[in-house]
């Protein structure tokens, strides 16, 4: 057991908790990027190198840097709504409390299951190389979906934004 | 397994999950809801690659790699409507948003 | 066997056809033209009626069959079955049909709903071709319900009056009620043989349980029973007659009414295994006979005369079937189609020439005025009463014969008396109508009377064999007298058979059933029958003229009973009290009392249960996302706790 995995994991809890519990949006996304970070580690750790890779490029770069433009586009200031009454009696309560019901849940499933030992595995596991075999050979759909599925996100949000008064 | 045991992984991140859950239904911001499936995404992602570890198999990465896909695609959107929301509204709450209301 | 004999779709198809035009044409053709394609389609009909059973008769034995449409398994469907049973119905009703068309033709011809009546007329002709076409009893229901339906539309084809409103209801209840039992039946029969398909079910009558038969051919008997006005459900005749004079003709004498006797004879194999069945149906038959006949006597309406004389001819029919005399029942039919209709025809002329007068105590002396008249009705009666060689006397005759026969000697000796009842309402209804003086009609009616004979003989310039009658009239009674006097020379004792060996195909010689130790040997039988018949039809006709011939010695005379027999022995007031007052004031009950506090209560509640739920419900859908969230997330946490804990 390895003192870098139980700290990134500890970060990665907290970074949750953080995002969860800031009042101040940009906070929020910055306790995201630590959150984001953490799981990279762990990432990595599980020998998934690419993908602990990408997750830094992607999520904690681009995709974050999404989130810091539409916060600043609406003011970093604490959202003045979250300090009025809530419109909706216990539902903060509730909400607690049903996520530790299914956090009980979930963990007396842990439990109860029994893993096998991991296999071993060879050396370019979870590397460049052996993602790409995986996806161009086996999995060619998958990323075909995902090309569509981002383009018809970029349309949509084209649409959406675009205001129908500027054409004039 | 490096680490930690295979239990743990998979603790971690139900437990990654369960916080995302939360901030979804405490949190009246669409921007902090939008960050709390975010984690929510994070806790699946770990928990393919747990076990793409566990079975030594690369399919695990690419499911991973769909999810980061779908991840970003829904932030974009999401972050649009958000936009969309501020512009009519000058303020976000979801709980202003009642179209469903029957 | 033959299947797939196409021509046998068109006998029910073209009238249909004809039906659906002249109904969507009735405001925009002329009358000829209506009538004309009405009478078209029936004629073609019978036409190609005689095509399938020339076509039967090269055929030997076997039968056509067409299929129309089959559902899941065998024996629920459609099928046409073209036997010597029902060809030989289908040239009665195809026959007479197209006589009874053309005389209508003139006869309806100053009403205004001239194109519905043959547009009713023509659907008639189609349901009943489907009923006696039918392969099984499905088919059948279908083929009786609607000849209810049309019988229904014609009966209160006045239907601006209020009688024959409610004469059509009346007749349209009494004839659901039949069909009620004819539809219990069917589902008894279902569950005892797996079919409904004459084919299937007849052949193997005899290996269900005798409680079951018994209630198959109770059931089968009340819709029979109702659909022909037998006892104890006849009371929708007499009212029927509500309806125009060629309807009574061909609905309410030849055709519909004989529904039962076809019943009867089709499903024999039904009644004979059921131990009481034969009992019951000829009980039924000859009470109805005797009945009918003894309220004819004390009828003024001359169409109510014959409705009664149709119950009690229709009584010997469905006596016959119930002593296995089936041919001889079935060559009852015809001769009756073919004098009844004559006389309801003869009577239509009558009644046109009184202005519209039914009563026969206010008719008389129309001998001298219309010969033509005088001498088809005549012929009728005579054929009617049994008078030799005309056609009732070897028909009826062999019923009777077949009572003796059959070892019936209680039942031959009220088919005796009811004939001899016959004879003498029979005599009475011409002697008041044909004989003695004329009424006294004013000056009014006398003008009416001319300008009414002047319409008459206006078409008449090229021919007419009946002066002072319209030749489209006179031609249909002229064929049904011709018909009435030599039908009978079909089945003449010791020289030809020919019903009995053209039916026999089906329905085999009667003799299915034993004949009792007593039964009097066949010669005696036939010598005994019309000796007594004869004789007794003598004596009563000879009563008849003297009672009420030219000198009306008993006119003025009360007759015993008058109150009694005038009122049908008072069967519309017993079902007035037993069936219509208590439903009445259930119907009232229910309408003042349940519908405004239970169904009315019930209902409101319900609203208001609605209401005060949608209440408490509406915070479950506010719109409010989060709680949807909260709810699905509840929801799974729930589901995942079960399958881990369990």
């Amino acid at each position: 057991m390895s003192w870098v995995v139980l700290l990134a994991a500890a970060v990665a809890v907290l970074g949750a908790i953080g995002v969860v519990r800031s009042r101040i949006p940009v906070h929020s996304v910055l306790a995201l990027v630590l959150n984001l970070l953490a799981l990279a580690a762990l990432f990595i750790a599980l020998n998934a190198e690419f993908m602990g890779l990408v997750q830094i490029i992607v999520y904690a770069g681009a995709v974050m840097v999404l989130f810091l433009f539409v916060v600043s586009l609406l003011g970093p200031r604490r959202e003045a709504i979250e300090r009025e009454l809530s419109l909706l009696p216990g539902q903060e309560p509730l909400g607690v409390a049903m996520g530790v019901l299914f956090f009980i849940a979930l963990l007396v499933a842990v439990v109860r299951q029994a893993f096998p030992a991991p296999q071993a595995v060879h050396g370019g596991f979870g590397t460049v190389r052996a993602f790409g075999a995986a996806l161009f050979y086996e999995h060619v759909l998958v990323l075909q979906l995902a090309a569509l599925l981002l383009m018809v996100a970029v349309v949509g949000v084209v649409v959406l934004i675009a205001r129908r008064d500027q054409g004039r | 397994m490096p680490g930690m045991a295979v239990e743990g992984y998979v603790v971690l991140s139900a437990l990654l999950f369960v916080i995302g859950l939360i901030g979804v239904l405490v949190r009246r911001s669409p921007l902090v809801m939008l960050m709390s499936i975010e984690v929510m995404w994070g806790a699946a992602s770990l928990l393919f690659l747990t076990f793409a570890r566990m079975w030594a198999a690369m399919d695990g990465h690419v499911f991973t790699f769909m999810i980061v896909a779908v991840g970003a695609a829904e932030a974009a959107v999401g972050l649009a409507l958000i936009v969309l929301i501020f512009r009519s509204r000058h303020k976000a709450d979801v709980d202003d948003v009642r179209a469903l209301r029957g | 066997m033959e299947n797939g004999y196409w021509l046998l779709a068109l006998i029910p198809g073209l009238p249909l056809v004809g039906a659906a035009v002249t109904a969507a044409a009735r405001n925009r053709w002329g009358k000829p033209a209506l009538a004309g394609t009405a009478s078209t389609m029936v004629g073609l009909a019978f036409l190609v009626t005689v095509a399938a059973l020339v076509r039967y008769l090269d055929l030997g034995g076997g039968a056509l069959e067409l299929s129309l449409w089959s559902w899941g398994p065998a024996g629920v469907g459609l099928g046409l079955l073209g036997d010597a049973v029902s060809l030989w119905f289908l040239l009665v009703v195809t026959g007479v049909g197209l006589l009874i068309h053309i005389y209508a033709s003139a006869y309806m011809a100053d009403d205004p709903g001239y194109g519905r009546f043959f547009a009713e007329l023509n659907y008639f002709i189609f349901a009943m071709s489907l009923l006696v076409l039918a392969d099984g009893f499905l088919g059948m229901l279908i083929g009786w319900a609607n000849v209810g339906l049309a019988s229904y539309l014609l009966i209160g084809f006045w239907n601006q009056r209020d009688a024959a409103a409610a004469a059509s209801r009346k007749a349209f209840w009494v004839n659901t009620a039949g069909e009620v039992g004819l539809i219990l039946a069917m589902a008894i029969i279902w569950n005892a043989f797996g079919s409904l398909r004459f084919a299937d079910v007849l052949p193997q009558a005899g290996q269900a349980d005798p409680e079951v038969l018994n209630a198959i051919a109770l059931l089968l008997l009340v819709g029979a029973v109702a659909k022909s006005a037998q006892l104890p459900l006849h009371v929708w005749l007499p009212d029927a007659m509500q309806g125009p004079t060629p309807v009574s003709a061909l609905i309410h004498a030849a055709t519909m009414v004989t529904a039962g006797v076809y019943l009867a004879v089709r499903a024999f194999p039904l009644f004979e295994a059921a131990p009481v069945g034969m009992t019951a149906v000829a009980v039924v038959g000859v009470a109805s006979a005797l009945f009918g006949a003894v309220v004819a006597v004390g009828q003024n309406d001359i169409k109510r005369v014959l409705a009664f004389s149709t119950m009690s001819q229709v009584g010997y029919m469905i006596l016959g079937a119930g002593v296995g005399a089936y041919s001889a029942a079935l060559f009852h039919f015809m001769t009756h189609a073919f004098f009844k209709a004559l006389l309801f025809l003869g009577a239509g002329i009558v009644i046109h020439h009184f202005h519209g007068e039914q009563d026969i105590r206010r008719m008389g002396g129309l001998g001298r005025q219309l010969p033509f008249a005088y001498w088809t009705f005549l012929i009728g009666t005579l054929a009617l009463i049994g008078v030799p060689p005309l056609s009732g006397f070897f028909s009826k005759d062999e019923i009777v014969v077949a009572l003796l026969e059959t070892g019936h000697p209680w039942l031959w000796a009220l088919a005796v008396a009811a004939a001899g009842l016959t004879a003498f309402y029979m005599t009475r209804l011409f002697c008041l109508v044909f004989t003695g003086p004329a009424p006294n009609a004013g000056a009014r009616g006398r003008a009416a009377k001319e300008a009414a004979a002047a319409r008459e003989t206006e078409a008449v310039a090229y021919w007419n064999p009946a002066p002072g009658v319209h030749p489209l009239k006179a031609v249909p009674v002229l064929l049904l007298t011709v018909l009435s006097a030599v039908a009978g020379l079909l089945s003449v004792p010791g020289l030809t058979a020919v019903p009995e060996e053209f039916l026999g195909r089906v329905l085999g010689h009667y003799g299915a059933v034993p004949a009792a130790a007593a039964a009097v040997a066949p010669e005696q039988a036939k010598t005994l029958t019309i000796a007594v018949l004869l004789g007794v039809a003598a004596v009563a006709m000879l009563l008849g003229v003297r009672l009420y011939g030219p000198s009306r010695r008993a006119a003025g005379r009360p007759m015993p009973l008058e109150a009694a027999l005038a009122h049908g022995f008072y069967f519309d007031d017993l079902y007035r009290a037993v069936f219509v007052r208590p439903l009445r004031g259930l119907a009232a009950y229910v309408g003042q009392v349940i519908d405004p506090q239970v169904v009315d209560g019930a209902v409101n509640g319900i609203a208001r249960l609605a209401g005060t739920l949608a209440v408490g419900l509406r915070h479950l859908h506010g719109g409010y996302v989060r709680r949807y969230a909260l709810a699905l997330m509840a929801g799974t946490a729930v589901i995942v706790l079960y399958f881990v804990l369990l």
